[in-house]
């Protein structure tokens, strides 16, 4: 679960706008903490297709989406900027993403049935619970036991206090 | 194609889609309050009393503000003394002819600015009354054409078929034209109001009146509410405002109230919990920002939009300062077919002295607009102007040079002298007779022999020449001129006999 942070978007606009190289500093410590997590999801998918006839090829068949290795771990991201909000009104901060279709395919496949056909066939650990559990971003981020989470909003925090600081004003 | 899968690491609710549902549940909650409140006959009831209510009080404050209108025009006028009198007499119309005085007033103090007279504008608007009935315009519209009947704009008269042209119009006077009116239309409006659509009229102004008096009834009503007075209908205002305010937000709590029931039923717990949360932060800050960074942050939009609109204004300004720029650079290159400015470098192309070139030069800058060249060859010429006239007082200075003509006076005096002493009659004897013989000897001509002199009114002289018989001057002619050639052919012939064309001895 995403942890609530109240006035980042508001924080986010001052940084912009009264201390840009603090704004820049912070995002670049957000993707240095971000990153290590999206290469080692990156590094869970599978350098082939883990089904013969999932493989890309010369022509055809139909929509449903071949795995590319490259596309698939070029899938795997993270963003530092706020996403629009949901339909129940929660508007996405830090976010670590598996963007292309074959990789999300990969990543959640057989999550409802862990045992059944595509778990054994498709390799790889499902880590994680519920909506959180897979096999790339999910088992990395599972797998880091909520140290960058904590990294992130430690780096959020910390940036809203030199923001204060820095334009004299304490809560 | 983007996909849903992604791992949230921090986020923030921003309630939009919240607070939406609680509007929802709200307008969703009005609207079965009132279908539910529509459906009670009484509730339905007071409704239908509390718009007639206003209605009433609404028709009472028009009223009440056109009479108070009329009578500042009539205090303006110097006229105050007539209001009660005009009053009654709108009143009396109101009543007699079933028109409204709302339409009246206005009327009759359209009438009254014009002429300023309260009696013509009473015997105006009885006129008006009349063609208002007979042409169906209303008296308002047919009081405005009069009014500008009377001060000379008869042109809007001529389209009530008063059978008289625009030049007749124009022609008559306003009171000839208001007994013309008078004498076609006059007992219209009397007559109108005996017909059925003016027993309408009557009843409508009936029912009007009454409800101007209900409305001022009901006016006062809620000012003693309020404790009467000046203030009392302010109070009573007041206590209504925030009566309402109360109201609606017991609706909007009850609304919300039954929203999160709602959701919690169906299981929407975390909707609940949202609805709950947008009602309960209502009009709270929830940015998370103290209030001097969001002064701050204000103060930068403002600054940022202030910044906008100076660039606008440079902007502008710069567009601006190029045109002239353009429009100068034009007008410089039309100059160039000036023709001062043509004779004047015309004239500095020719040999002109300094002066002379500087003046020329400041006469084109002051025709091209160089004002800083103008000022500059002004000054040069003011000084050159004060050089000349330093050289001008020295001259004056200077003593006066010697007359040559001086010694030409004793000259003249000597010739006056002479002339004097020759009209004092101190001259030489005069010839007055011809001696014997030619030529002059002494101081007297020498005549031949036996010629006559004679001196009367004129000088006739009689010669006689012995060169042989001479009778006609012609002879006289033939013999000099053959004695001169015979003198010419001496050398050669002794004896030409030339006019006969012969020689001999």
């Amino acid at each position: 679960m995403p942890t609530e942070v109240k006035g980042a978007d508001k924080l986010r606009k001052a940084l912009k706008q009264y201390e840009p190289d603090l704004a820049k500093s912070t995002t670049k410590e957000l993707g240095n903490l971000l990153k290590p997590i999206a290469a080692k999801a990156r590094g869970y998918m599978p350098s082939e297709s883990p089904l013969s006839g999932w493989a890309a090829r010369s022509f055809n068949e139909g929509r449903f989406p071949t795995y590319n290795p490259t596309i698939a771990k070029r899938g795997i991201a993270y963003k530092t900027s706020p996403s629009r909000p949901n339909s129940r009104g929660w508007r996405s901060l830090v976010s670590i993403l598996n963007k292309s279709a074959a990789g999300a395919i990969y990543e959640t496949a057989g999550r409802k049935n862990p045992g059944g056909n595509f778990s054994p066939r498709l390799g790889g650990d499902l880590k994680g619970t519920g909506k959180m559990e897979g096999r790339g971003i999910f088992r990395a981020w599972n797998e880091d036991q909520g140290r960058t989470q904590g990294a992130v909003i430690k780096a959020l925090e910390g940036a809203a206090a030199k923001f204060n600081a820095k334009t004299g004003r304490y809560n | 194609m983007a996909t849903n899968v992604k791992v949230d690491i921090a986020a923030e609710f921003v309630g939009k889609k919240a607070f939406n549902d609680a509007v929802k549940s709200t307008i969703g909650l009005n609207s079965q309050v009132k279908t539910l409140a529509k459906s009670y006959v009484g509730l339905f009831t007071v409704q239908r009393l509390g718009r007639a209510g206003f209605n009433a009080a609404k028709a009472f404050a028009q009223d009440d503000k056109a009479a108070r209108v009329l009578t500042q025009s009539l205090d303006n006028l110097g006229l105050a003394f007539a209001d009660p009198s005009v009053k009654n007499f709108i009143a009396d119309l109101e009543k007699q002819f079933g028109v409204l005085d709302d339409q009246l007033r206005p009327a009759f103090q359209r009438l009254l600015t014009t002429t300023g007279s309260v009696t013509e504008a009473q015997s105006l608007l009885k006129t008006a009354l009349d063609l208002s009935a007979a042409s169906g315009a209303d008296v308002v519209s047919v009081a405005g054409d009069l009014s500008k009947g009377y001060v000379g704009q008869t042109r809007a008269l001529a389209k009530y078929g008063i059978g008289l042209t625009q030049a007749e119009l124009k022609a008559m006077s306003f009171e000839e034209v208001q007994t013309r009116i008078d004498d076609l239309f006059g007992g219209q409006a009397t007559v109108a109001v005996d017909t059925y659509a003016g027993a309408m009229q009557r009843l409508a102004v009936a029912s009007n009146n009454a409800k101007e008096i209900i409305g001022g009834g009901l006016l006062d009503a809620l000012a003693a509410l309020g404790g009467g007075g000046e203030g009392g209908l302010t109070n009573t205002l007041n206590l209504i405002e925030k009566t309402s305010t109360a109201l609606a937000t017991f609706v909007r709590k009850f609304g919300v109230g039954l929203g999160v029931t709602g959701k919690i039923l169906t299981g929407d717990f975390s909707g609940a919990q949202a609805l709950a949360t947008a009602e309960k932060n209502r009009g709270k800050d929830m940015s998370g920002l103290t209030p001097t960074i969001k002064a701050e942050l204000a103060k930068a939009a403002a600054e940022k939009a202030s910044a906008k609109n100076r660039a606008i204004l440079v902007k502008t300004t710069k567009e601006q300062t190029k045109a002239i720029k353009e429009q100068t650079a034009l007008t410089k290159a039309g100059t160039l077919f000036d023709i001062q400015q043509t004779q004047i470098i015309a004239a500095l192309k020719g040999e002109v002295s300094a002066e002379e070139r500087k003046r020329l030069e400041l006469q084109l800058a002051i025709l091209t607009g160089n004002t800083i060249e103008a000022s500059k060859l002004a000054g040069e010429i003011a000084k050159a102007q004060g050089l000349s006239q330093q050289l001008a007082a020295y001259l004056a200075s200077v003593p006066d040079a010697k007359n040559p003509f001086t010694a030409w006076k004793s000259y003249l005096d000597m010739i006056e002298s002479q002339v004097a002493r020759i009209a004092a009659g101190n001259v030489q004897t005069v010839p007055t007779s011809m001696a014997s013989g030619y030529g002059v000897t002494g101081t007297q001509y020498s005549l031949p022999q036996g010629s006559q002199f004679t001196s009367a009114a004129g000088v006739d002289v009689t010669v006689n020449v012995n060169a042989g018989s001479i009778i006609a001057q012609e002879s006289l002619n033939d013999v000099i001129r053959d004695s001169l050639l015979n003198d010419s052919l001496q050398a050669k012939f002794a004896a030409i006999f030339r006019q006969g064309g012969s020689f001999g001895a």
